[in-house]
Formats: C-alpha cells, structure tokens, sequence
C-alpha cells in the first residue's frame, strides 16, 4: 500500500523543510494530491534529480491524459506536447488538474509530468 | 467505384485470438468489484457523454475507447504521477468472444481497448491499491 504523507510530515521524515519539500515536488513535477504526497515518488525522483529538462531529454513519448485516464493525445515532440497543453489550459482553465502531461521513455516507463509555462502551481 | 486510400491504417484493430488470453492493466477508483465506480471507469469518454479533445475528435474510435497498459507498473506510475485517475490498478484477463478489440496508441505498451463495460468488468481478474 502507497505512503502518502502531507508535507509537514514529509520534511520531518526526509530532514528537509516544508517549503523545501513543496518546492521539490514543484520542480521534480510530483504530484500533491489532497493535500499529500506519495513518498515512494518522492524519494525516487528525489534520488533520480529528474528535472524536466533531463525527463525531456530522456522521454520518447509525450502523453495528455485527463482525469479519467482517458488519451487526450500522443506526441514524440516535448514543445509540440507543451502547446498543446497550453492551448487546453487557456481554453478549459477548469481542466487544470484535471489534464496531464507525462513524459514515458522508449519502454512505455513513466519517467515525469511535465507543466505548462505559465504561472507556478498552487499547492 | 472502391475506395482507396494513399496513406496506411492509423489505427490497427485486433480481436483477442481464439483460444488465447490477453493480460492488460487498467486505472481505476475502486477495489471492490461491485462498486458503480468501478463500472464507470470502465466507461468511455463517448459513452459519458463528454466531448471529445484532440485524438478522441480525430478518431471517433478512440473516443470510444479506454486506456490499458501492457505492464503494471505502466499503470501504476502513471496513476502515481497523476493521482486524480484512481488510487487501484485493475488487472484484465481479456478472453475471445466476448467483443473485446484493441489497438495501440500513444507510447509503448500503451492500448486503446473496446469492450462493454459489464464484460469488461467481468473480466478483471484482481485489483491492488498503490
């Protein structure tokens, strides 16, 4: 069964502050969902330091996914997949959250999220 | 007069062979089988009545479709990433003549399966919250 933790007990458990820890799931593209955040994932993309630059250059596929787990569409181009995310975003500002961008390298592996320029997520 | 095409399929469709099994792992909300949220992540875009977006408004086949994967971890870390598409990874055992077709689409191991939801329901073998 997954740990999910809220940030608080997060930061005590990893030794990092609370702002550090929201900050880290902001850049390393993990996700906070309700308020708390899978540990597992926190700690692999920790140990991994994937940014979204080194996901782009990883990545072979580019994936829209809404909130059903339904395609919304499939790219091998990360600037084509961004825009097209923004364009959604601008149209739908209601899919936000509920639409997503995951990069998955050449095995199908999940590698990131990756988010639209724009303003920073609110946690 | 036939009708002819200068570009190859873009989607290739394909029945679970006879006397065969196919294994495939789906996102879903509930780990109990009864459930009704259960049943409705076994139902397509098309069939809840939700517009279609980019390659669902491409391919109407694709709207009616759902999103599998070949591995659990595919599923798994997907739902991980982006954790508002369910907290369960179901397991399928897709079997012949029950309807079911699949293709592939977007990234390796990634399917696009059609099936009616009861049967598809029916064909889930285990799930496993992450």
């Amino acid at each position: 069964m997954g740990v999910h933790l809220t940030p608080t007990e997060l930061a005590r458990e990893v030794g990092l502050g609370r702002r550090d820890v929201i900050l880290k799931c902001m850049e390393l593209g993990v996700p906070i969902f309700q308020g708390r955040i899978d540990k597992t994932l926190f700690l692999r993309a920790l140990e991994g330091g994937s940014s979204e630059e080194s996901i782009t250059a990883e990545a072979d596929h580019f994936t829209l996914l809404d909130a059903d787990g339904h395609l919304i569409d499939s790219f091998k181009d990360s600037a084509a997949a961004l825009d097209m995310l923004q364009r959604i975003l601008g149209s739908e500002p209601e899919a936000e959250g509920r639409v997503a961008l995951i990069a998955y390298d050449a095995s199908g592996h999940p590698l990131g999220t990756l988010k639209a320029p724009g303003p920073a997520a609110r946690v | 007069m036939a009708i002819e095409f200068e570009r190859p399929p873009s989607l290739e469709v394909y029945e679970v062979p006879a006397e065969s099994e196919i294994e495939l792992y789906r996102i879903v909300r509930s780990s109990d089988k009864e459930s009704s949220a259960l049943f409705e992540s076994f139902i397509s875009n098309f069939a809840s009545g939700k517009p279609p977006r980019r390659i669902e408004a491409r391919s109407a086949c694709v709207h009616m479709g759902l999103s599998m994967y070949e591995r659990p971890s595919q599923a798994e870390q997907t739902a991980r990433l982006f954790p508002v598409i369910g907290g369960c990874v179901a397991r399928l055992r897709l079997q012949p003549g029950n309807g079911f077709n699949l293709a592939r689409t977007g990234q390796t191991g990634h399917w696009t399966v059609w099936g009616r939801p009861d049967q598809l329901v029916a064909a889930v073998a285990d799930i496993y919250s992450w």
